[in-house]
């Protein structure tokens, strides 16, 4: 089954109608009402982003105030009408200039229609390529940051593209100095136990990239993955160059990469998009290299103090360092106060979250700092409910570190008219769900 | 209100002067104007306000050459020609115009907004315009056209036919003059697979195998949502052999790197159903699709975790070792929102193994201690599931204890129910546990099910607990405060269980019990009391070798979904089916959808067809029998073959019954007997069946039908059939037998048919008898699936066709 959206609604949070585009005939008009009154009122709202009421099926979806909502009236592909709304969300942003809230709906509505009416047609998703749509729904709302179309052609053009067999990319561009721009961001995610065990650890990485490049580019780009530097040594018959190496659980990559060619030679080559887009994704879950290491110990003193105390141990090279590091460790509701001994950095109680904040602005490699504080707990009359301690949880960034040790080898660029190009590498680690129970 | 709609009335009166001065208005400035204006309508609209009245001036002023007003304009008519369709009758005009514009943007976006006006008296003008649209030199009008006649086969499929659209769409879909047919070649394959079934007679499997070959090997070609598209219908072509199937699959095997996350699912549908006859290769589906989709859980968002979660948990069931050494990617993550959670305890609960059971039972006693009340339920439960299905309980024991331990309400509660579980499966553990149960303070559980299961603990294992007359007492002296039925029935057993082993001290419990019970105004609860006086009345033996006969621990809890029902679902993969764990005529169709919908919502007034009322029942019936035996299974062992006294039987309870003596009561059959449960007569003989010479069945009702019914009946039966070349004889042969086909196809050695049959006297309409055919001339043998519209002629029906499959000689 496709997708076959019968209706798509934008809500604001009390359930007012942004925007409804009607596909099909297949559902009622008073979508919107079953929507409020058995979803939006419902005390468990974060069930399921799947229900059903009478003989339809919503799938929605929150982001920021917003709810959009897609109603089916047969038996949907709904992990695929969840990925369309991810990436009409997207477009849109693009299109907003990255705010996608109730007031940029209002203020764009008639663009977001425009744009409805592309992205979807009886139900079923079309182009969603902001780079092709952004050619010919051309309203004051367009902002595209990346790309200054140079040649403005004439929209008869255009709907070539829609059609053309590199949808990603149109033909014409010029640069005047072109380069491109690589962004290894990894994150890391994190559950350790109390006694310091890894219960699970994995990275997410994504390749972006940001493209100025003149022409029809062809792109290859060699990392230090096992697989494709063992095939490489197959093919040029000598010894694979000792050094790390990483091993690849899975990858996944941008519509542009040439999948065949990945499978029999193992090499990334690819006519990029014009501007930014996402190149690939991977995930590993062997031999990671944890930035950080926690040891927390948290007493609790009678009813009314605590004790805590945090030691956190830097483990990447000394040269390098962390940015905007922040530990929070979480307290009690009726925590009153609390004060704090920190070797660096500073530390407070931030009551709205339940939690004591410690800020790290720069880390170094190498290093171990410690917090320690006392908290005074209010004490109750009632019998106090016993605290089930969340987990500590960090956030950090580490530029020029990857936990999984991959590496860009080289990035080739190749087009007709032989133009020599600037390559930028960046790498930077950041947390994802870095969690740490104590 | 009353002011509020007078406002928006004169609002609209004044947008409509307006509009109608800008209507003739060439001055210069007046399109600014007029978009501002369009945006207050639209806008209007938006939120609900009829602003229909404004048509004719809207259709008026659409004589523009802003692109922006145009659409606006467009999505106006779209809106309100379905409710107006004497006014959208005034657009056509300037729609077909604008169809002839010399901008392919403009010709594209008319066409579009013409298809979509969906008025029945539109058809005429529309065919036309589709027709031009066509055969468009530019491919995105191509494109637009090739959705509208899909739109067109909507409300005119006879349109569609009589003007050759497909014929036209399919030469399109293979030799179009544009090389980039990538875009729209893909709406042809949604039209394509939407009218397969009634192009069936025309165009044979054969030549539809052939097509989903080529679209596979050109998937490349396709957008990602088209990838979508096709990769669906691919998984529903059976492949000749095994070299082809192998062939598909390298083909496809890139998309599973591929970043949308819809392409990497639809290709693990094909994989999986390329595969389902040939077990060891499907083994190694499931290992190259492992990777992919345990990506995909871990990237995005959590609406889309959750469905492809639902997937997983789907493929975790069938294959629960497979997935055993990944079960820390199901670990929780403490930000994870509760749905994803919830789904993934299930997904722990359902991998756990001997080697990774530790493991497992430590990290769900972690969400145990969560926050979410929810979640710790869950949690509680999966240990104790896991605790049922694995033999060594040793260390699960423990962790269960220690939540009791743990002093929270809900908690206590969730445990007290598995640990009544765990004692009627494994009695060894018994005397640990209610040690244990034994501290449990009986004033802190309200809830009913938990209170249900610590009163059975009591009165099963009254000597092994000292205080338990006592703790019953207290119970039975709040019989009125007592809410619950499901409660106060439990206490009467478990009452009448304590004084069979410790008359002395629950002589006074068991009298006030039953005297509360006589009074109850629950009939259930009230029946039961009487049945307990009345067996007592017969001796205390008796009565003691009815309610509290020497157990069996209990060896396995009935599945709560049987394995049929989770084929079907596989077989409707990557769809809601997944996600709400059922098939989809589930909540499909309007007859079983009733059972689903909030209460508070009418049920429907019409009077069903027998015909589905009695799937109907049967499913309720099924439903209610999982539930009986997955549920506390309190009565299970207790009452033994008792527990009809839950069900108030007019013939044991009457006064004019004389009482019967205990020795008359020799076997449970008796007691059967007794209560009017007449079991013994036979079933009504099979009546005979006469088939309709003439059924009538198109093939979208087929395929309804076909997905709708489950499998009656599957065998094997000989057919010689060596010599067979083509489907043509078999066709004729089995149409002299009243058996019709629906869609044959396939090749030396393997053919597939698709027949259907009716009963001579039935309504039109029902009684049908659908099979599947698979004809393996080189074996010489044809395996059958049948399914039935009426189940007491399954049997006869199977044995018409086995004798016409036998007296097939070529």
């Amino acid at each position: 089954m496709p997708v076959a959206a019968s209706a798509i609604y934008f809500l604001n949070l009390r359930g007012d109608v942004l925007i409804n585009r009607l596909y099909r005939d297949d559902v009622g008009g008073n979508m919107v009402d079953a929507f409020r009154t058995h979803i939006m009122q419902t005390k468990d709202l974060g069930t399921c982003p799947v229900r059903q009421i009478g003989g339809c099926s919503f799938l929605y979806m929150r982001i920021s105030n917003v709810y959009i909502v897609i109603v089916v009236s047969s038996n949907a592909n709904a992990a695929c009408a969840l990925k369309f709304v991810v990436e009409a969300v997207a477009l849109f942003k693009s299109y907003f200039g990255g705010a996608f809230d109730e007031d940029a709906i209002r203020n764009n509505f008639v663009l977001i229609y425009e744009l409805l009416d592309e992205i979807m047609d009886f139900g079923y998703p079309q182009n969603l390529s902001p780079e092709i749509l952004k050619l010919y729904i051309t309203q004051e709302g367009v902002r595209s940051p990346f790309s200054k179309p140079i040649d403005t052609r004439p929209p008869a053009n255009a709907t070539l593209q829609v059609t053309g067999a590199v949808g990603w990319r149109r033909e014409g561009l010029v640069y005047k100095k072109n380069e491109v721009f690589l962004d290894i961001v990894e994150s890391v995610n994190l559950l350790m136990s109390q006694k310091g065990t890894i219960l699970r650890c994995d990275v997410t990485g994504k390749i972006l990239m940001k493209c100025f490049l003149s022409g029809m580019p062809d792109l290859k780009l060699g990392l230090n993955d096992k697989i494709g530097l063992e095939k490489e040594a197959q093919v040029k018959a000598r010894p694979a160059k000792s050094g790390k190496t990483i091993e690849l659980d899975d990858v996944t990559f941008h519509q542009c990469v040439n999948l065949t060619r990945f499978n029999s030679e193992k090499t990334v080559s690819f006519v990029p998009p014009d501007g930014e887009f996402e190149l690939m994704k991977y995930r590993i879950t062997e031999g990671i290299n944890l930035p950080f290491r926690v040891f927390p110990s948290i007493k609790e003193l009678g009813r009314t103090r605590m004790e805590v105390n945090v030691k956190v141990k830097s483990l990447f090279g000394s040269k390098m360092f962390a940015l905007g590091v922040v530990v929070k460790v979480p307290v009690p509701k009726q925590t009153a106060k609390a004060s704090f001994q920190v070797t660096s950095g500073r530390a407070k109680y931030n009551a709205s979250v339940d939690c004591l904040l410690w800020k790290i602005r720069k880390f170094p490699g190498q290093a171990e700092l410690t917090m320690s504080a006392e908290v005074e707990l209010i004490s109750t009359m009632v019998e106090r409910k016993s605290w089930t301690r969340p987990p500590i949880q960090m956030e950090f960034q580490v530029p020029m570190f990857t936990a999984s040790g991959l590496r860009v080898r080289f990035l080739k660029v190749w087009e007709k008219s032989g133009y020599s190009t600037v390559e930028w590498v960046r790498y930077i680690t950041r947390a994802g769900s870095y969690e740490i129970r104590c | 209100m009353n002011a509020d709609s007078g406002h928006r009335k004169g609002e609209i009166a004044e947008l409509k002067s307006q509009l109608r001065q800008l209507a003739g208005s060439r001055a210069p400035g007046v399109e600014e104007v007029k978009r501002e204006l369009y945006k207050k309508v639209i806008s209007y609209m938006t939120i609900g306000i009829d602003v229909s009245s404004l048509f004719s001036e809207m259709v008026m002023c659409s004589a523009t050459s802003d692109l922006v007003v145009k659409k606006m304009c467009y999505l106006y008519v779209g809106n309100y020609a379905k409710v107006h369709p004497d006014l959208a009758l005034l657009t056509i005009n300037f729609l077909q115009r604008d169809c002839q514009d010399d901008d392919p943007m403009i010709r594209g976006l008319a066409l579009r907004s013409l298809c979509s006006l969906r008025v029945m008296n539109f058809v005429e003008y529309l065919v036309g315009s589709l027709r031009k649209g066509l055969k468009d030199n530019n491919g995105y009008v191509r494109q637009v056209a090739a959705m509208g006649v899909l739109k067109l086969y909507h409300i005119a499929p006879t349109a569609c036919i009589e003007n050759d659209f497909v014929a036209t769409l399919k030469s399109m879909l293979s030799q179009d003059p544009d090389a980039q047919v990538r875009e729209w070649s893909r709406t042809v394959c949604v039209r394509w697979k939407r009218f397969w079934f009634w192009r069936e007679p025309t165009v044979t499997v054969q030549t539809k195998i052939g097509r989903c070959y080529i679209a596979s090997k050109s998937i490349k070609d396709f957008s990602e949502w088209a990838q979508c598209l096709v990769l669906d219908m691919v998984s529903k072509y059976i492949p000749v052999d095994p070299n082809e199937t192998f062939d598909i699959m390298n083909l496809l095997e890139d998309r599973l790197q591929h970043s949308n996350s819809a392409v990497v699912l639809a290709t693990i549908k094909v994989f999986l159903q390329l595969t389902i006859s040939m077990a060891d290769v499907h083994q190694q589906v499931y290992e190259r699709i492992k990777a992919p989709l345990l990506t995909l859980i871990s990237s995005g968002s959590p609406e889309l975790s959750y469905a492809v979660l639902s997937h997983l948990h789907l493929l975790v069931m069938r294959a629960p070792i497979l997935f055993s050494s990944d079960y820390k990617h199901f670990y929780c993550r403490y930000s994870d929102p509760s749905y994803v959670k919830k789904l993934k305890i299930e997904m722990l609960t359902a991998v756990a193994s001997e080697s990774n059971m530790y493991e497992i039972v430590t990290e769900l006693s972690e969400y145990a201690a969560n926050v979410d009340v929810g979640i710790t339920r869950e949690a509680i439960r999966a240990v104790g599931k896991i605790a049922l299905n694995l033999c060594d309980v040793n260390a699960i024991v423990d962790r269960l204890l220690q939540f009791l331990e743990m002093e929270r309400d809900y908690v206590t509660a969730e445990t007290l129910v598995l640990v009544k579980d765990l004692v009627r499966k494994y009695p060894e553990w018994s005397h640990d546990c209610i040690a244990v149960v034994g501290n449990v303070s009986s004033k802190s559980i309200q809830e009913p099910k938990a209170k249900a299961a610590l009163i059975w603990m009591l009165g099963e294992y009254s000597h092994d607990m000292l205080d338990a007359p006592y703790v019953l007492e207290s119970f039975v002296d709040n019989w009125l405060e007592e809410d619950s039925p499901e409660v106060r029935l439990e206490l009467l057993t478990a009452a009448a269980k304590i004084f069979f082993k410790r008359p002395p001290e629950s002589q006074k419990l068991l009298g006030a019990a039953l005297a509360a019970a006589v009074d109850d105004p629950d009939q259930d609860v009230h029946d039961k009391g009487l049945f307990y006086y009345r067996l007592l009345q017969q001796g205390v033996q008796t009565a003691e070798s009815i309610v509290n006969p020497p157990k069996k621990a209990v060896s396995d809890f009935a599945d709560i979904q049987n394995s049929e029902m989770r084929d079907r679902i596989f077989d409707e993969f990557n769809s809601l089916s997944v996600i709400y764990r059922e098939p989809s005529y589930m909540f499909l169709d309007k007859e079983h959808r009733k059972l689903y919908e909030f209460s508070d919502e009418a049920a429907p007034t019409d009077v069903l067809p027998t015909q589905k009322l009695d799937a109907n029942d049967n499913d309720l019936l099924l439903g209610a029998f999982d539930k009986e035996e997955s549920q506390s299974g309190v009565s299970n062992g207790d009452d033994g073959p008792l527990s009809a006294p839950r069900s108030p039987s007019p013939t044991l309870l009457g006064d004019s019954v004389p009482p019967v003596s205990a020795s008359n009561i020799p076997a449970a059959f008796g007691i059967d007997d007794l209560l009017g449960l007449n079991i013994s007569t036979p079933p009504p003989p099979p009546p005979s069946l006469v088939l309709s010479s003439k059924p009538v069945l198109d093939s979208g009702t087929f395929q309804k039908k076909w997905s709708q019914l489950p499998v009656a009946l599957s065998f094997e039966h000989p057919i010689s059939a060596q010599s067979l070349k083509t489907t043509q004889p078999l066709l004729r042969h089995m149409q002299e037998k009243s058996v019709q086909c629906m869609a044959s196809g396939g090749q030396s050695p393997t053919f597939k048919f698709f027949f259907f049959a009716q009963k001579a006297d039935g309504m039109p309409g029902t009684g049908f008898f659908l099979v599947e055919c698979l004809v393996h001339t080189s074996a010489g043998k044809a395996s059958v699936k049948v399914k039935s519209e009426d189940s007491t002629f399954t049997a006869a029906f199977s044995d018409l066709f086995k004798s016409a499959l036998s007296s097939f000689i070529i």
